[in-house]
Formats: C-alpha cells, sequence, structure tokens
C-alpha cells in the first residue's frame, strides 16, 4: 500500500501533475506513510526529470510545473514533518538570480532548474536583482548558496559588487556565493574571491553539492 | 516604404493595455508550452539525426503552419503589462502581404541591397546574397580598433555587427544605465566610423548594438558624428515570444530616428523552446512576432542550445535552417542571415572554421546571408576576427559554384559536424582556440602564419569533401 503511494507521488511530478501531487500527499498522510519517505519519493521524481532534462526528454516549461507540484505536495508533508519532530532531510535553501543591469534569464532559469532537481530549495529571484536585494531574501530565507548570474560584460562587475557588499555587512561568511553566465569564467570567479563558478547548469549543480559537501 | 505593419505599432503597441492578463510563469508553462507541442504534434512535425538542411519541402510547410497558429493562438506577452498583444489572422497576412521584397543597408558607395532569395536559386545574382561579420562580446581596450579593422578591410564582408563590448573606461567599470555606458558607447562609435573611413567604406552598414540600456544608444544618435541613418540595430523578441516596453521604445527611436532595425528567430533549444522540433516552430512564430510589432530592416536565425550555449551545434543548425527556411518560403522577405553567427570553438582553432563552414553551407544552399567572425560562445576575452567572416563568404562563394543542392549540402554539413559536435557533447568546444592575440599580427592586423595554416587546411580538407572553395 505505502509503495503504491510513494510510486504515485514520484509519478505526480513526472507527470507534471500539481493538483494530482497535493491528492497523493494527503492520501499518503491518510494512509499513515512517513512523510520523511513521501518527500524522498517526490525527490526521486525530480532527480528522474532531470536526468530526463540533460537528454532533452523533458524541457523547461515542464520542470517548471513539476517544481510547482514538489512544492504543492511539501505544503501537506513539511507540516507534518515538523508536528512530528522528525529528522527528515531539509532541502537547502538557494537564492538565485540574474544582477542588477541584466535581463537575461535563460541561462539562471536553466541553473535554478538543475538545483531544484538536485534537491535544493530553489528561491528565484528573477532578474535585475541588485546586491541588497539578494541579502535580503538570503537572510529571509537563511540560504546557504547566493548564485548570481551575468550574461553580459558590462553586468558582470555587480557579481564583484554582490560580494563587496556581503563583505562590507559583515555577512561574507555566511555564504557560498556561486557566479556563472556567459561572460564569467573561473579567472573572474577567483579574481572576485566567489566561492564558486559554474560553467554551465550541471557544473554549477557540481561545484554546489562539492562546496556543502552533499552527495 | 510600405512596409509590413507600418503604422499601426500604436495600436498593436496598444494591445499590450489591453490584452488578456497573463503572469509570465503562466504564459510559459500553461499558455506558450502546452500550445507549441500541441501544434507540433498536430502537424507531425519531428526532429531526427541527420536532418540539417531541409530537402522536404512538406516539412517546412507543417512548420511553417505550425509557427503562424502558434502566434496567432497566444500572441506575445508583453512582460511590462503581463498582458498578451494578440492578432487575427487577417492582420497577420496583410502585414506579410506588405513586406518589402527587398531592403537596403549601409550607406552610399558601400550600401548593401539584400533582396529576397530562393533555395538553390544560383542564377539571381550572387551566392552568398551577403556576408555578415559579427564581433561579440568583450574586446580590451587596446584592440578595439584592430579587431573591428580586421573586419572592414575584408572585401567580402558586407555587413558588420561591430558589437565588440567595452567593460571600462578610465578603468572605472561600464555598468548599464550608469554615464560609463554612454561615454563607451559613443566612444565606441567614434572607433568603427573611424575604422570605416580608414577602409575607404564611411557607409558600411553597422549593426553593432552594445549597450543594454538606450539611452547609452541614444547618446551616440547622431548622424554627423554617431550612428548613421543607414546603420542597424537591435530590437529583441524575448525568450520565448515575450517583449516589453523598453524594445518598443528602441524600435519608436530608431525608426524616429530613421535607421533600420535588425531582429532573430531565437529559440533557447532545450529550454522554453523544448527539443528541435519544438523550437523550429517556435523560429517561424518569433520571425512573425518581429513582422507584427517591429517592422525590420532585416531578421536572421540566432537559435542556440540552452544548456550549452552554442549557435551552431547540430541542433541549432536544425532549427536556423529549418525554421528560417519555412519563413523563407513562404514570405518574400529579404533574405535571413543564417546560421552560426558566432562559434563556440574560440577562434585560432580549425574547429572555428568547420563550424562557420557547416553554417554557411545551409545559408549559402537556401539563399541567406552568411556570417561569422566570432568565437568562444561569444563570452571570451578577444575572440573576434574578420578572416571568420571571410571564410563563411568563401565557403558560399564556392556553394554556388558547386550549386548544391540541398540534399547535397545537408550531406556535407553532416559529413562535417563530426570535427565538432563531440566537443559541445561534452561541453569542452570553448576551451579550444586561442584569442586575438594569438591569431594575428597586431602591428599588420593580420592573420599570423599559424591561423592562416588552420584556415588553409580546413579548407583543403573542404575540397577533399567535394566543395571547391579557393
Amino acid at each position: 500500500m505505502a509503495e503504491n503511494i510513494l510510486e504515485k507521488l514520484k509519478q505526480t511530478i513526472l507527470d507534471f501533475d500539481e493538483d494530482a501531487a497535493l491528492d497523493a500527499a494527503n492520501e499518503a498522510l491518510a494512509a499513515g506513510v512517513d512523510p520523511v519517505e513521501a518527500v524522498g519519493a517526490l525527490a526521486d521524481g525530480l532527480n528522474e526529470l532531470g536526468d530526463k532534462f540533460e537528454r532533452m526528454e523533458v524541457f523547461l516549461p515542464e520542470i517548471m510545473l513539476a517544481s510547482d507540484a514538489f512544492k504543492n505536495a511539501l505544503s501537506v508533508l513539511e507540516p507534518e514533518i515538523k508536528k512530528r519532530n522528525t529528522e527528515g532531510q531539509k532541502a537547502i535553501p538557494v537564492v538565485i538570480g540574474t544582477v542588477q543591469g541584466d535581463v537575461h534569464q535563460v541561462g539562471k532559469d536553466m541553473v535554478a532548474t538543475f538545483l531544484t532537481t538536485a534537491g535544493f530549495d530553489v528561491h528565484d529571484l528573477g532578474v535585475d536583482v541588485a546586491p541588497s536585494r539578494f541579502l535580503e531574501e538570503a537572510k529571509k530565507l537563511d540560504a546557504k548558496i547566493i548564485a548570481a548570474a551575468s550574461l553580459m560584460s558590462t553586468t558582470r562587475p555587480v557579481q564583484k559588487d554582490l560580494i563587496d557588499f556581503l563583505e562590507a555587512k559583515g555577512v561574507r561568511d555566511n555564504f557560498i556565493v556561486l557566479v556563472g553566465g556567459g561572460v564569467v569564467t573561473q579567472e573572474w570567479a577567483d579574481q572576485i574571491k566567489a566561492d564558486g563558478y559554474g560553467q554551465d547548469a550541471i557544473a554549477t549543480v557540481e561545484i554546489a553539492k562539492k562546496l556543502l559537501h552533499v552527495a | 516604404m510600405s512596409h509590413g505593419s507600418k503604422g499601426k505599432f500604436i495600436e498593436y503597441w496598444g494591445r499590450g493595455e489591453t490584452g488578456p492578463i497573463t503572469f509570465q510563469k503562466e504564459f510559459d508553462t500553461k499558455v506558450y508550452w502546452p500550445r507549441l507541442k500541441e501544434l507540433t504534434k498536430k502537424y507531425g512535425i519531428e526532429y531526427a539525426p541527420g536532418k540539417v538542411v531541409p530537402t522536404d519541402d512538406d516539412e517546412l510547410d507543417a512548420i511553417w503552419n505550425a509557427g503562424k497558429e502558434l502566434l496567432l493562438d497566444v500572441g506575445i506577452l508583453n512582460v511590462s503589462t503581463e498582458r498578451r498583444i494578440t492578432f487575427s489572422e487577417e492582420e497577420v497576412d496583410a502585414a506579410l502581404e506588405n513586406l518589402p521584397t527587398q531592403v537596403t543597408l549601409g550607406e552610399g558607395q558601400d550600401a548593401i541591397t539584400i533582396p529576397h532569395r530562393g533555395f538553390e536559386d544560383y542564377d539571381s545574382g550572387k551566392t552568398p546574397v551577403g556576408t555578415m561579420g559579427r564581433i561579440l562580446g568583450p574586446i580590451s581596450d587596446d584592440l578595439y580598433e584592430k579587431v573591428a579593422l580586421s573586419y572592414a578591410q575584408e572585401p567580402l564582408i558586407d555587413y558588420v555587427h561591430f558589437q565588440g563590448v567595452k567593460t571600462e573606461i578610465n578603468g572605472i567599470p561600464v555598468k548599464p544605465g550608469s554615464p560609463f555606458e554612454m561615454m563607451a558607447e559613443q566612444q565606441h562609435v567614434a572607433i568603427v566610423n573611424d575604422v570605416k573611413r580608414r577602409v575607404g567604406r564611411p557607409g558600411l552598414p553597422d549593426g553593432g548594438s552594445t549597450p543594454v540600456n538606450l539611452q547609452a544608444e541614444m547618446a551616440a544618435a547622431n548622424p554627423y558624428w554617431g550612428v548613421k541613418k543607414g546603420d542597424v540595430r537591435h530590437v529583441y523578441i524575448m525568450p520565448q515570444l515575450k517583449t516589453d516596453y523598453d524594445q518598443m521604445s528602441r524600435a519608436y527611436f530608431w525608426h524616429s530616428y530613421g535607421a533600420n532595425i535588425w531582429g532573430i528567430l531565437q529559440s533557447y533549444i532545450g529550454g522554453a523552446a523544448g527539443g528541435p522540433a519544438t523550437s523550429a516552430v517556435n523560429g517561424v512564430a518569433d520571425l512573425l512576432a518581429y513582422v507584427m510589432l517591429y517592422e525590420p530592416t532585416i531578421l536572421g536565425t540566432w537559435p542556440t542550445d540552452a544548456l550549452y550555449f552554442s549557435n551552431s551545434s547540430k541542433y541549432a543548425l536544425y532549427v536556423a535552417d529549418y525554421g528560417g527556411a519555412a519563413f523563407s518560403k513562404h514570405t518574400h522577405f529579404p533574405s535571413l542571415v543564417g546560421a552560426s553567427w558566432q562559434q563556440t570553438a574560440g577562434i585560432n582553432s580549425e574547429e572555428y572554421f568547420w563550424e562557420t563552414a557547416a553554417g554557411a553551407i545551409g545559408s549559402a544552399t537556401l539563399g541567406f546571408l552568411v556570417a561569422g567572425g566570432t568565437g568562444h560562445q561569444s563570452a571570451g576575452l578577444d575572440h573576434a576576427c574578420g578572416l571568420g567572416a571571410r571564410f563563411a563568404a568563401e565557403v558560399g562563394r564556392a556553394v554556388g559554384k558547386a550549386r548544391l543542392t540541398r540534399v547535397q549540402a545537408n550531406e556535407l554539413v553532416n559529413k562535417i559536424l563530426p570535427k565538432y559536435q563531440p566537443l559541445i557533447d561534452n561541453r569542452t568546444l570553448h576551451t579550444v582556440g586561442g584569442d586575438f592575440r594569438t591569431a594575428y599580427d597586431l602591428t599588420t592586423v593580420q592573420p599570423k602564419p599559424e591561423f592562416l595554416a588552420k584556415y588553409n587546411k580546413v579548407k583543403a580538407e573542404l575540397r577533399e569533401l567535394g566543395l571547391p572553395i579557393v
């Protein structure tokens, strides 16, 4: 019974079905399924979608829908996990955005998608994000990672502004800062003392996991 | 000139204030994407390995019909108001009927007139129809003029996007919206105009849209010392099928000024536009959106792989060639600028030339302009040079000389793809090659012998593959 429900939960993610995900989460709790296991099944679905995404079998809009389905199910499962005081594996919060002055979003969306499917709790701030907003949101969400994208040479310096801003506020060590985007290089990341650089979405997930020591 | 939807902009742009309210995420996931998938399926459009240059007209008709239906069904999202701008079929058909059959870019003796050209048409004028050189990405201050000169001095190049980005003014970073961005744009245009004069081509059309902010573009709009009326500037249909008031303001400004506008088919393959087949359909809708909203002088194909940025991958070439050909077959709009605007490999590599060739072969066969020049995903410092664009022109000429059929062109490109596609698959192609300093003699501004050796080696191999390139 429990196995069927877990499989059903995973399938709602693979079907990108927000309503079904909510229903399956409620059904899981009603049937006494461990909510931590239920979240694990949903995460399995996201992982599978991540692999399919890399093979161009599913696409960005579908991952966005699956991510909504995941959040829907989580809205039911998470309070139950807290109520039971269970030691669940909490997704690591990440804030991501394209830096101030830059409205390119495709690359940033790809990274956000891959981080989501890898199990991170991704908060996408959109484009044209000021350093102060990155910090404000990161503090609010207790984020471990701030990921800042820049596609253009002229907006790349804003990644340095972000790091300067964190240092000026005395909170630089509270966050792992990842940088990426079309014109960003490892040399630039080193120069501005970013913690990591992702050449593309897959590399960004790898570096995020490595820096956080997660599998 | 009677042109597309000219005169209708106030009405069409105004629909962004009254059209159906649709939030951006809702548009992406619940309006645009499901309809794109349905239409691609309805018309039986499928990508298969080996498809690069289209050989089947029925497939092009299907892509055209699906793309047009997509635009009619979902419209274009005005991100500034989160409302959709929609059109009736009669409005689209009227604009298409009213498109020009030829346009002129540039000024005086250096102007280029671009006609409409059909597939495999080697008798209506020279092949390729024209050659666009492109500089994109950051360029060092000390090389800025030399890189521009490397393009302007090439006689086979007709039109250049002098779009190298200046990163600093007196050591101060050039940030969007700052006065330094305005200064950088004035300096950029001055250098380009000086270089063009020096090679005796003062009217060579420049399509370099470098600034992020319109105010910086406007700062250099001066017919005496700045952007000329024969020059061309970019207006953006954002991925996918979105625009905003900033882009409308750009179009309004440049039309009022009297200059030209360029636009692009811009599917992000693997991203919001889905796989290659849906991306080709989206591409037609992109081009139609330009016709309806922005009255472009010239259009081009610029799809890219979303995960690993490439204009020249097997998928990007398919989308550029199929999407562009579908549009070209069903309109009398002047020739598009064809595939591979920028290469994935760094310049000073054989792969850079192979990518250029793969794009140019399809483009010349389909009656498009050929393009080239920039390398390293347009991201590496100083990765642009005129030799790449010259090579694109020479490949195009050889296609004309050989009078390649689309079937032959497709076979040839499929023999070229293995030269570089594996490095796209493992995401390392951008690491090969070297920058302008390694490729050009900085005193004479001519390619170094070792760079020319790579260029000549690829030419020799192309001859072995049957392309009569000289």
